[in-house]
């Protein structure tokens, strides 16, 4: 179809709109779900499984981690709040010590977790904003 | 690491997405219709050089668009403005500033154009005596409605009493003098550079009414012409259609051939190299379709050309002319893909019958050990015939009797050879070697023959099972026994046998070659008379040789070929 000037520019707004507000919130939610994967994977690549066992009695520790937006346009990935620690340990390790409870733990050497994760993350950011937000607002605006 | 874990990805901030932000920016910082097109060029060129191709088919098409939107916004206005004219009496440049100048404050060229009418309806039914003053008139007593507009909007907006100008401005512009308030905002400088200061692109004169009012005429005619147009394009295009129909139906009745053919090699095996020829015919027959389509397409795109050259010479008829092409170009893309549809059904229809040649290869392959099967077959069924004329003629005495073991030594021999034939089906049997076995066979070494041959088939273990032949189906009997009435059999064929009764055809006793040896060593002469018959055909055994090497043979081969078929329910199978 031959498009005028104003059918253009009616395809750049609608790219525009793409790129900004709830539509381009949705497409960073894309985003966030792939960068927790990363983190599982990260996580899978170092103790094989997402959760230690050993860290608590009888309740391991499932070790995921979550987003959250900070404005319409950026979003923040984290370790969920009950994995907190372990993913600490697990990157940065810790010294042998005595539990609140009295519980006496071993020392031991930080795998660099979430740093793996966050490489991952810079590898792959990229490509990802490129498919579910500009390839998919030009494909949505018709431009 | 970080003290915090955590990461914040950010689409417009990051530098991974540095150029979607700078495109996003400038594109909500531009307004307007050409701003947007000039981010989308300049503003963002990372951007846009990423996803050169995205933009491109919109961007190429804008272009394109452009000039008939231009043409398309003039006749607009130019045809507005000689409406207004023609209904307020004003002229045409004077319509043209006051379209203008309404359209900047939002104020319709119909609301103005209403104010006017209203204006001189009022003026001439007297009712604007007291702005009188105001009321431009020519030398003629005509009323300059223009002027008269322009001062009555100054005049009466300047009245502060907001009641009085009100009741005013009713009176002179009607009630819907509230539309072209903000008209009545501007003071008498104000109004006058408003008007003056429209461009003169804006301003319309007689002369571009005039063209565009021809314009919109010639749109009309050049409608008649695209819809005469498009028949014609119809018509040159049917003939295609149909044409594409009948390569379809060649096809089909190509495709009903492979069936046909697919039928004649289910149904009888003789029958195959006939249809796979008939299906190579019609496969041509589509293919030539095909290309005589291609043809009439390419006739068809020539005719486009020069009709679109021709309508070219016209600007407006070139764009009708345009859209007619492009929708003779869709129509023959449509076409176009139609005949690679064909082309691949052909194509899918060519692989279809390399398939079936190739399974009808393999087919003939396989006949072909078969007929050598046969062809055996047949050759130990006449050797058993022969072997029981020759043998029934020699114990009889008749006269034909050397003829008939004449015939059975050719028997023999013709026996040897089908079974030399079928064996190098069934493996590569170097020629020298059965040219060997042939030399053997010319020099009458049938026994060095036969061990020659077995040892080749061990060689190949050649997969073969073959009934069993034997004169009469009685076997053999060397070691003596009884030959049931209705069956013959063979004996002294290693060594002279006493026969109780016929020696060939049954019921007989058979007394076997040791226990003849042993008879003849201790017998006397009544006993040689006795067995005289069978020494009698002692000098038959060099025939019986010959023969003796079959059947043990044979048997072994019959053997394994059963063997063979009930493991894999084929004909052949390449072994190792």
């Amino acid at each position: 179809m031959v498009d005028t000037f104003a059918s253009y520019n009616a395809k750049l707004t609608k790219l525009q709109r793409e790129l900004d507000g709830s539509a381009l919130k949705a497409a960073i939610d894309k985003i966030g779900i792939a960068a927790k994967g990363d983190a599982l994977n990260a996580l899978k690549s170092d103790i094989q499984d997402t959760s230690m066992s050993n860290w608590r009695r009888g309740r391991p520790i499932k070790m995921a981690a979550r987003y959250d937006f900070k404005s319409d346009h950026e979003i923040e990935v984290h370790p969920t709040k009950p994995s907190g620690g372990p993913w600490k340990v697990l990157e940065s390790g810790r010294r042998a010590g005595t539990s609140k409870k009295g519980r006496r733990y071993g020392a031991s050497r930080g795998k660099n977790t979430w740093s793996d994760a966050l490489a991952i993350m810079e590898r792959e950011t990229p490509a990802r904003v490129d498919k579910h937000i500009v390839k998919a607002a030009i494909r949505k605006s018709g431009v | 690491m970080a003290n915090k874990i955590t990461v914040l990805i950010d689409v417009v901030t990051d530098k991974a997405s540095t150029s979607l932000r700078n495109f996003k920016t400038d594109l909500a910082n531009t307004e307007g219709s050409f701003g947007k097109l000039k981010v989308a060029g300049a503003g963002a060129m990372d951007f846009m050089r990423v996803h050169a191709a995205e933009f491109a088919v919109g961007a190429g098409a804008a272009l394109v668009g452009f000039a008939a939107k231009a043409v398309t916004e003039f006749q607009g206005l130019a045809l507005e403005a000689g409406k207004f004219k023609d209904a307020t009496g004003l002229a045409i440049e004077d319509a043209s500033r006051w379209i203008d100048v309404g359209g900047g404050l939002g104020i319709g060229a119909d609301t103005i154009e209403k104010a006017i009418i209203r204006m001189n309806i009022a003026i001439g039914q007297g009712r604007l005596k007291e702005f009188e003053a105001d009321i431009i008139r020519a030398k003629d007593g005509t009323v300059d409605a223009s002027a008269t507009f322009e001062n009555l909007i100054v005049k009466i907006g300047a009245i502060e009493d907001p009641t009085k100008r009100a009741a005013a401005a009713q009176e002179a512009f009607g009630r819907g003098f509230k539309d072209i308030a903000e008209l009545m905002e501007l003071d008498a400088a104000d109004l006058r550079a408003a008007l003056e200061g429209v461009s003169d692109a804006k301003i319309i004169d007689e002369g571009e009414l005039g063209k565009a009012r021809e314009f919109r005429e010639k749109m009309g005619e050049l409608k008649d012409k695209a819809e005469d147009l498009a028949l014609t394009l119809g018509e040159t295009l049917l003939p295609v259609v149909v044409d594409v129909a009948d390569v379809a139906i060649d096809l089909g009745e190509a495709l009903g051939g492979v069936a046909e053919v697919a039928g004649q090699w289910l149904g009888d095996d003789s029958f195959l190299g006939k249809a796979f020829g008939h299906g190579d015919k019609d496969l041509i027959a589509a293919g030539l379709s095909a290309k005589e389509l291609k043809e009439q397409l390419i006739e068809l795109s020539t005719w486009s050309d020069t009709t679109g050259a021709s309508l070219a010479a016209s600007t407006f008829e070139a764009r009708a002319a345009g859209d007619a092409m492009v929708s003779a170009e869709d129509r023959a893309r449509g076409y176009g893909a139609a005949v690679n549809e064909l082309g691949e059904e052909v194509v899918d229809t060519t692989r279809e019958f390399k398939a079936m040649k190739s399974g009808v290869d393999e087919l003939n392959s396989a006949l072909k050990k078969r007929d050598a099967f046969d062809a055996w077959i047949a050759a130990q069924d006449e050797l058993k015939v022969a072997a029981e004329e020759a043998w029934a003629a020699a114990q009889s005495g008749a006269e034909d009797s050397a003829e008939k073991q004449a015939t059975y030594n050719e028997k023999v021999r013709a026996s040897i050879e089908a079974t030399l034939d079928y064996i190098g089906t069934l493996g590569d049997i170097p020629a020298s070697q059965t040219t060997r076995v042939e030399a053997l066979i010319d020099a009458g070494k049938l026994v060095e023959a036969e061990a020659l041959l077995q040892e080749l088939v061990r060689q190949r273990e050649a997969r073969v099972r073959v009934r069993v032949i034997t004169p009469g189906g009685g076997g053999f009997f060397d070691s003596g026994g009884h030959i049931p009435a209705g069956q013959s059999g063979i004996v002294a064929e290693k060594r002279p046998e006493f026969v109780n009764g016929v020696l060939v055809a049954g019921p007989a006793n058979v007394t076997g070659g040791a226990q003849t040896a042993s008879i003849l060593n201790g017998a006397g002469n009544g006993v040689a008379d006795a067995i005289g018959p069978s020494i009698v055909f002692a000098p038959q055994i060099s025939a019986m040789d010959a023969s003796s090497f079959s059947p043990a043979f044979i048997q072994r081969l019959m053997n394994e070929f059963e063997r063979t078929m009930q493991r894999t329910g084929r004909i052949w199978q390449r072994q190792g």
